[in-house]
């Protein structure tokens, strides 16, 4: 009898040391220290992100531009949406192709496709970059509800492309006719965007093991490159 | 004995059965979300240029060039005659680039025409011979710098 209660009580003080140790871990995960609000921040556990264009949710990038003049620029702003109370860390990877005919044109270089970043609030990582795609690092992070200061407030596709034609000429007799084909019309850009949010609290060991980044430094609300 | 070592080996089981979530937690389980989105558009270059060329029955040229294509255009014309027997080509909107090239100033729209460019030859110098005016037209995609109509390479004129 005395065994069968021994064998209860340490079974029952092993429960009591997981789940208390358990609370604890899920408490410090989601804690910022700085803010105070510990108790509303324990109750809603979880982050998120939206990428938002030109004011709203993006849905299908660009969809706006259906004329496209080489070497203009065209307004459209692209910036990050924190959808919860809590506050994270954000970052956007972009992707930048060209497809011919519905299928990926590597021959076409993605710098053709230019979009230039607004650098006070964000900052590239150079070790995270191709000739395709590019990571952009918010600096400070997102407070719960807040928009992001733009990422990119244009879009324009370099005049390079329109470089390469060859002509041909017909005439009835009063008019000739000069028709000039280009040798990259009808190529289409293509730009994926993603936007991803971390946890504020213990980020630098988040920024290391999620974003699996080792040149970013994450300091009391702040990215930066290490 | 045997049945002590039993349940002790139990109790250790279900102990590491409740130290799993430890390990996930350990091994990166952070909070974190993300939104993707994806987008683009096609890039019309192509483009359709006629020229209309009148002569009457003296030998002078009108021209005109009408952009038929669906992208917008510049234009130039170069004139190849003997200087000494033609009067200096002229046209509203028409500029000597100095580089033998007729600019015309505006950017021609999908369906727009130039206005006439008039080469007409000098009454009082005829030559006795046959003699032909040769046009040479040149049409360009409308490009830009920013919000300003790019010069094409090797045009001379900039004033769009």
């Amino acid at each position: 009898m005395k065994r069968k209660a021994v064998t209860f009580l340490a079974f029952f003080s092993l429960l009591i040391a997981v789940f208390a140790g358990a609370a604890v871990y899920g408490t410090r995960a989601v804690l910022n220290p700085s803010d105070g609000q510990y108790i509303s921040d324990i109750a809603t556990a979880e982050i998120g992100v939206e990428l938002w264009e030109n004011g709203k949710k993006a849905e299908t990038l660009y969809s706006s531009l259906t004329e496209i003049d080489p070497g203009k620029s065209y307004e459209d702003t692209i910036a990050v949406k924190n959808t919860t109370e809590n506050e994270e860390y954000v970052r956007v990877v972009v992707r930048k192709y060209w497809n011919t005919e519905g299928e990926k044109d590597t021959s076409l270089s993605p710098s053709l496709i230019v979009l230039s970043p607004e650098s006070s609030s964000w900052f590239e990582n150079p070790n995270e970059r191709t000739a395709e795609r590019s990571v952009y690092y918010l600096r400070n992070s997102l407070k719960g509800e807040e928009l992001s200061a733009a990422l990119f407030t244009s879009i324009s596709i370099d005049k390079e492309i329109a470089k390469n034609y060859s002509t041909s000429t017909s005439s009835d007799g009063k008019v000739i006719t000069v028709t000039y084909t280009y040798d990259n019309d009808n190529a289409e850009f293509v730009v994926e965007m993603e936007a991803q949010s971390l946890q504020v609290p213990e980020g630098q060991k988040a920024v290391t093991s999620v974003w699996g980044v080792t040149n970013i430094a994450a300091d009391n609300g702040v990215l930066s490159l290490k | 004995m045997m049945k002590r070592n039993k349940r002790y080996l139990l109790i250790a089981f279900l102990s590491l059965l409740l130290l799993l979530p430890y390990g996930a937690h350990l091994t990166g389980a952070y909070f974190s979300d993300r939104d993707e989105a994806k987008g683009g558009n096609s890039i019309k270059l192509g483009q359709t240029v006629t020229i209309k060329e009148e002569i009457d029955s003296e030998g002078n040229k009108d021209i005109t060039l009408n952009n038929t294509g669906d992208t917008p255009v510049v234009v130039r014309v170069a004139v190849f005659a003997n200087a000494a027997y033609i009067e200096e080509p002229a046209g509203e909107n028409w500029v000597n680039g100095g580089d033998g090239y007729y600019y015309y100033k505006k950017v021609l729209a999908p369906g727009e025409s130039t206005s006439v460019l008039e080469v007409n030859l000098k009454k009082e110098n005829i030559p006795n011979y046959h003699f032909e005016i040769v046009i040479i037209e040149e049409a360009e995609r409308v490009t830009y710098n920013g919000d300003s109509v790019a010069r094409p390479d090797g045009w001379a004129y900039i004033g769009y």
